[in-house]
């Protein structure tokens, strides 16, 4: 025993030196207020990426920039020259992670799906959202070999089918599968759980996380997906699907163009306690965002030293995705069809369950930082 | 068996007949990659992840693949550890003591067959993202190295992994020691801890190693559930379920790979403890 005992503290104390890697990083005045943000890690979000690579040109489109102290992990925001907040960077994933994190007090602040917010929103969780990150960006795919190019060849396809299409979704309050079953039901395609269609029919296929997209189509378990990008890109990419459409131009008419996507939120503290920091990290986002759009290649180019997926996935994916913060009416629109569909489906039992549309906008944002930036 | 035979044919007959499944593995490997299309990445491409083991992979979000295997390691240890020095003193405990035995077992043998990762949430609402690296340095834990990469949500699903087998092994291991044993040891004028130290815990100790080494297999194989934690960017888990996400498959097997080889040092070390702890055991019968 003593042996063991002796070779583990050995083999322990080996590590530990190891990982200690030495307080070698400058560190910032005390006063300096430490914000903690997360954020999904995939292409919705690289107006933070762009704003974490880009610390020259945030300096003079805003004058404000993010300082590398430990690159993706730790920066510090800087006004000119002056430091204004250390920020924490945490990789939390999608889906509900990010606001789950915010409700255990976790993050101060998060970039992440918008869907998920309002279920945290509703559940109480205290956190506003102070401006939309993206709109649009979800796609159905289907197998290279699939007799469909458009969507209308998608729906005939569909409804001349022998036997029930699979279309598979990531999770079951995806944006995407919302969309997809409305349009479904605008066309008269029946869409029915898994197992359970005829010929004629489309059924809806949970493929348990994003992760499981590409197998299934490469592996023929589902005909098609409905899939936010960079999930798109990645399946055509891997050669395992076709891009049929974007669910933003699916019907009924108009009624998806501009869905809010992904948005930032701050916690109730955070926005009373660090309302100067919140405002500019608004306004380095919102610069952000501007360069994303002045120049889509470049951007493409940043998301893939952000996200690290391949370059020809970026090339890809960020073209389709619509980099906005602007929370006007159109933005309004589509946030009232969420509140909509939450409540059909009974996805609201809290906060929000009773208010109406302009009520429950007013409850879940806070624009005065977009606002004052603008 | 092979009494009689040069120890160098010996030698080579274990070696050879040892690489005939992975020979065949690697053939069937080649040949699925082919026929697969691109999904299943080749053997090349995952040779040249193993390759570059100090690279920060360049389509993965992560830390390098060296980096990854030292902090799954680290995990391990704190997690394994932890068990360690939980289950050896309770499991001397239940095994030596009656009631203690009817106070423990109905609550264990409740437990361990709940999967560790079933717990993952819960350690998440309790743990969040702290780490040692934070329970040691605070807000400064980033400038410390690895150690922020070490979750104490982690550590606990693999602590709770390991500690079963310990405790069992441990337990039945005490109070399967002879009574001649204790009888002699206490007829010489043995007290409690002596006849504790120098009776109970060696006759033990091959049935505590055997426990040691099923917990270490157990916390290897939680490591890939474990690390699918919000805010972790290390580990070999890590590696495997975000290579998956963004399909980049070879970076999964690479760290397939080398949860395997970690397993066997691990597995190879434990042996050479355990036989050493255990000769007098081979000499007994």
């Amino acid at each position: 025993m003593p042996i063991l005992v002796r070779c583990w503290i050995i083999v322990l104390a080996a590590m530990l030196v190891t990982a200690c890697g030495g307080a070698d990083q400058e560190s910032v005045p005390a006063a300096v207020p430490l914000l903690t943000l997360g954020h999904v890690g995939h292409d919705h979000q690289i107006a933070l990426g762009v704003a974490a690579l880009e610390p020259e040109k945030m300096r003079q489109q805003c004058g404000i920039h993010l300082q590398e102290l430990k690159p993706r992990e730790v920066y510090r925001m800087m006004e000119g020259e002056r430091p204004i907040a250390e920020l924490h960077v945490k990789k939390v994933g999608g889906g509900s992670k990010m606001p789950e994190a915010m409700s255990r007090g976790e993050l101060d602040v998060g970039l992440g799906g918008i869907a998920a917010i309002l279920f945290f929103i509703d559940k109480g969780t205290d956190m506003k959202l102070l401006c939309p990150l993206n709109v649009d960006g979800d796609m159905l795919l289907v197998q290279p070999e699939f007799p469909a190019a458009t969507w209308e060849e998608f729906v005939a396809a569909a409804k001349v089918s022998p036997k029930p299409l699979r279309i598979g979704y990531k999770e079951p309050v995806a944006v995407a599968k919302l969309i997809f079953e409305r349009a479904c039901a605008a066309e008269g395609l029946r869409c029915v759980a898994a197992g359970q269609g005829k010929a004629g029919e489309v059924e809806l296929v949970n493929l348990q996380g994003e992760a499981n997209v590409v197998p299934s189509l490469a592996s023929g378990a589902v005909e098609g997906a409905v899939v936010n990008e960079p999930g798109g890109s990645i399946a055509v990419y891997k050669k395992a699907a076709r891009i049929v459409c974007q669910l933003s131009e699916l019907p009924p008419e108009g009624m998806w163009k501009s869905h809010p996507c992904c948005g930032i939120c701050a916690t109730g503290t955070a926005i009373a306690n660090h309302r100067a920091v919140l405002q500019r990290l608004v306004k380095l986002i919102r610069a952000a965002t501007e360069v994303i759009n002045a120049d889509k290649e470049r951007a493409a180019e940043l998301a893939h030293q952000w996200t690290k997926q391949p370059l020809e996935v970026e090339r890809s994916s960020v073209p389709n995705i619509v980099y906005t913060v602007d929370a006007g009416d159109a933005y309004r629109l589509g946030m009232e069809r969420w509140f909509e569909m939450m409540r059909e489906r009974d996805t609201f039992q809290g906060v929000l369950k009773e208010l109406s549309n302009a009520d429950a906008f007013a409850r879940v944002h806070d624009l005065s930082f977009l606002r004052s930036v603008e | 068996m092979d009494t009689g035979r040069h120890p160098a044919a010996t030698l080579l007959r274990r070696v050879g007949l040892g690489a005939i499944p992975f020979v065949l593995l690697l053939a069937v490997w080649h040949l699925a990659s082919r026929s697969a299309g691109t999904l299943l990445p080749a053997i090349g491409e995952v040779g040249e992840v193993l390759a570059h083991p100090f690279r920060e992979p360049p389509n993965l979000d992560s830390l390098p693949l060296a980096t990854s295997a030292l902090v799954s390691l680290l995990r391990v240890a704190f997690g394994f550890g932890a068990a360690l020095v939980t289950a050896v003193p309770l499991g001397i405990l239940v095994g030596c003591r009656h009631t203690a035995r009817e106070l423990f077992l109905p609550i264990v043998e409740m437990s361990r067959s709940i999967s560790p990762v079933a717990w993952m949430p819960l350690t998440i609402i309790l743990l969040g993202f702290s780490s040692l690296g934070s329970v040691l340095y605070g807000t400064r834990a980033w400038e410390y190295g690895l150690l922020d990469q070490v979750q104490l949500a982690i550590v606990a699903v693999i602590w709770w992994a390991s500690f079963f087998p310990v405790f069992l092994n441990t337990m039945h291991g005490v109070a399967g020691v002879r009574r001649l044993f204790i009888e002699v040891a206490l007829a010489n004028g043995a007290r409690r801890a002596a006849l504790l130290r120098h009776v109970i815990v060696p006759a033990a100790l091959p049935a505590i190693m055997v426990g040691i080494r099923l917990g270490v297999g157990r916390a290897l194989m939680v490591i890939v559930a474990a690390e699918f934690f919000p805010g972790t960017r290390a580990g070999l888990g890590y590696f495997i379920t975000t290579s998956h996400q963004v399909a980049q498959y070879e970076y999964a097997l690479a760290s397939v790979v080398v949860i395997g080889l970690v397993g066997l040092v691990v597995n190879l070390g434990l042996y050479a403890v355990e036989s050493r702890v255990s000769h007098w055991q081979a000499k007994e019968r």
